[in-house]
């Protein structure tokens, strides 16, 4: 009986045991990357950031590279190649200091290799970036076209209606028209002055529904959405024209904070905004179930490299002013 | 000639738990866990007719021919399929043959496979009316030869397939956000092909069989507004490439015989960032930049996990009773007590070097094998 007792408890042992062990990555460590990524702007120069990728498990986590070299194609045309210079990423933090009371601390988290030219950048460039280093044997290439500005047919406000909080507060709700042109295009609302909390429930938006962090991934937004990003594809009036809804909290006309109602109308390209999309759908997915999550791929449009190039329109300023409408 | 019919009532319960999250009035939150989310029962009828028959079109040409019909009533929408089967057998001599096969199938349950790196979490789930039935084409020629009592076989295949299913990126079989399974799928193609080597040896005391498979499977989602891995082909999750079975049963008389088995085969794929980069330019509202390392995944399940091996060791007891047989049984599974993957997870961990003040920060993967070596004893009675 004993040895039943004994032979039983053994089993259980092993059939409940399991084992835990490292995995070597000596075998499968990748080659590090070029990494490659700038927004283009009508207007100004071209610029990018050149760094490299990192292995998963290192610690010592050196993204700078040396030697770079960028040139810059124009329509296919040899235009300039690209200055230079390193550069820092500045963290900032809040400090507590019992004299001043709380401040903002910089301070430098890690550099990159940034590179300018000087050829001001038109609508309608097709741009074609050539980025070498001494430590890649290949050139990594990325290419973008610089968007027309969009066409803005009228922005007009439907309704204003006190808000039922009691706050003092109005709901505005407005409507943007544009006239979109054959083949897929790609657009961004961006509330600006006079504008707090704007929501719009326009099925355009479809795509960016369970996304967060877009406002914050190209700067600017702040805590009532002012600067928020709102991007949108063509799919639902190709080549026609489309009235968006939207709704807003604003001061009324006679408060001392009223502002006239202001918004940003641009066109991006479409690596912006499957980099946009593709990113928040990253960021979305990295909590605390990421070990069940399916792993998302952020896109990129670098040849031999990886990162984003791409490049959005000037912006068009709609304005509405409440005070004229009285 | 046979035929048939075949009437299926199913119930599908795609069960993932769901949290759901309830603001009260006081700002306070509950909490309830559901164990059957926010996916209904899926009630289904499936029916089935078939009908095949045999011809010997000589001593040298065989043919089989079958006709399957079926239907999928499910959500108030019925899938049709008609599926022809045809194979062929030329006796070339009389231990020497040549098959080929065609048979075009429908599918009406689809297998849900996760591809992150750590658990097992395959998934039945049934079609609907949106998610619309797997239907493949599959292609065989084979070669056989018996000679006194063993058998040798080589045969290839190729299946094309259409609407597969995977998760989207981003998706999870925990539902946190309230919405179904469905809407976490995309569909697509794949295909598959191999080379199968057999051979079995199946008279005398030793016996026995070996069969080695090599094999390709890969998939494509380029579907609008259904691509995954930016609409490039890469690996499924079952694609392993080397498959390798022994079999071996001997028997030292009618009351005592042994046998061994061992398994070999090449590790399923699975997603694995394997590089990290700053992401395009992400900055806070005051201008400064707050770039985080963006997890690079170069194509979906590139990474193969680590080879499976098992040997299995039995030996069984055959005593004849009045009435009925008794098999006593004495079997081992892995036996070589080989640590096969069961998950794969990352993990976080850190160092402090008290001399320095330096704390460093590492990453590492670790797997996780269970049932290293598990010895049974089972009891049968045959009558």
């Amino acid at each position: 009986m004993r040895y039943f007792r004994l032979l039983f408890v053994l089993i259980i042992m092993a059939g409940l045991t399991a084992c835990e062990k490292e995995i070597l990555f000596d075998d499968i460590a990748p080659e590090p990357l070029l990494v490659v990524n700038g927004i283009q702007h009508v207007g100004v120069p071209a610029r990018l950031s050149v760094e490299k990728s990192s292995f998963y498990i290192n610690t010592e986590n050196d993204f700078r590279v040396k030697d770079v070299h960028v040139d810059l194609y124009v329509n296919g045309v040899f235009k300039e190649a690209l200055q230079v210079r390193d550069s820092m990423v500045m963290e900032s933090y809040w400090s507590w200091n019992d004299s001043i009371g709380e401040y903002l601390v910089e301070r430098p988290k890690y550099a990159y290799v940034y590179c300018e030219g000087e050829y001001i950048l038109c609508e309608g460039d097709q741009l074609r970036f050539e980025v070498s280093s001494s430590e890649f044997d290949e050139v990594a290439v990325a290419e973008t076209t610089i968007p027309y500005a969009p066409n803005v047919i009228s922005f007009d406000t439907l309704r204003v209606v006190a808000s039922p909080d009691g706050d003092g507060l109005s709901n505005v709700y407005l409507s943007l028209k544009i006239d979109d042109p054959l083949g897929s295009d790609y657009y961004n609302l961006c509330p600006q002055e006079g504008l707090s909390h704007f929501t719009t429930g326009d099925p355009v938006f479809a795509d960016f529904m369970n996304i967060v962090h877009v406002d914050d991934l190209f700067g600017g937004s702040d805590y009532y959405g002012r600067g928020d990003y709102n991007l949108f594809n063509d799919t639902y009036f190709d080549g026609s024209q489309y009235t968006i809804n939207m709704n807003s909290t604003v001061y009324p006309v006679e408060s001392y904070h009223y502002k006239p109602l202001e918004m940003e109308v641009t066109r991006v390209d479409y690596s912006l905004y499957q980099f946009a999309k593709s990113y928040s759908n990253y960021d979305y997915a990295d909590d605390l179930l990421a070990l069940f999550t399916e792993p998302v791929q952020v896109y990129s449009n670098v040849q031999n490299g990886v990162g984003v190039v791409c490049s959005q329109s000037r912006p068009v300023t709609v304005i509405v002013d409440l005070r004229e409408e009285d | 000639m046979k035929f048939g019919a075949n009437l299926t009532h199913h119930t599908y319960s795609p069960t993932t738990t769901a949290i759901h999250l309830k603001e009260t009035e006081n700002g306070q939150t509950d909490y309830a866990f559901d164990s059957v989310s926010n996916d209904a029962h899926i009630r289904a009828l499936e029916t089935d007719l078939y009908i095949e028959d045999n011809w010997d079109i000589s001593n040298f040409f065989k043919l089989n021919a079958g006709l399957h019909y079926s239907t999928f009533t499910v959500d108030q929408k019925t899938y049709h399929s008609l599926q022809p089967r045809l194979s062929a057998r030329a006796l070339v001599t009389e231990n020497f043959s040549l098959k080929a096969g065609y048979a075009y199938m429908s599918q009406y349950i689809h297998l849900l496979s996760s591809n992150a790196i750590s658990l097992p979490t395959d998934l039945w789930v049934p079609v609907t009316g949106t998610v619309v039935p797997m239907n493949a084409h599959q292609v065989a020629v084979g070669a056989f030869y018996d000679w006194k009592g063993f058998e040798f076989s080589v045969e290839g295949y190729y299946k094309k397939m259409n609407n597969v299913m995977e998760y989207k990126d981003g998706a999870s079989f925990f539902s946190l956000d309230q919405t179904g399974w469905q809407d976490k799928v995309v569909m697509g193609d794949g295909w598959s092909y191999g080379v199968e080597l057999f051979a079995q040896k199946q008279v005398g005391q030793f016996t026995g069989w070996v069969g080695y498979t090599w094999a390709h499977a890969d998939r494509l989602f380029d579907r609008p507004g259904q691509e995954l891995n930016f609409g490039k082909v890469f690996p499924a999750k079952y694609d392993r490439r080397h498959d390798l079975n022994i079999v071996l049963m001997y028997e030292f008389n009618k009351r005592i015989d042994v046998g061994a088995t061992w398994i070999y085969s090449s590790g399923n794929c699975a997603t694995l960032p394997l590089q990290g980069y700053h992401a395009l330019g992400i900055y806070n509202y005051y201008g400064y930049s707050n770039q985080s390392v963006v997890q690079h995944v170069e194509s979906r399940n590139n990474y193969r996990f680590n080879s499976y091996q098992r040997l299995d060791l039995v030996a069984n007891f055959h005593k004849q009773k009045k009435h009925c047989e008794r098999i006593f049984s004495i079997n081992i599974y892995n036996a070589l007590c080989h640590n096969n993957p069961f998950i794969v997870y990352p993990r976080d961990f850190e160092t402090f070097n008290p001399q320095t003040g330096e704390t460093k920060h590492f990453k590492t993967l670790r797997q996780i094998c269970i049932f290293p070596i598990i010895p049974t004893l089972s009891w049968q009675y045959k009558w």
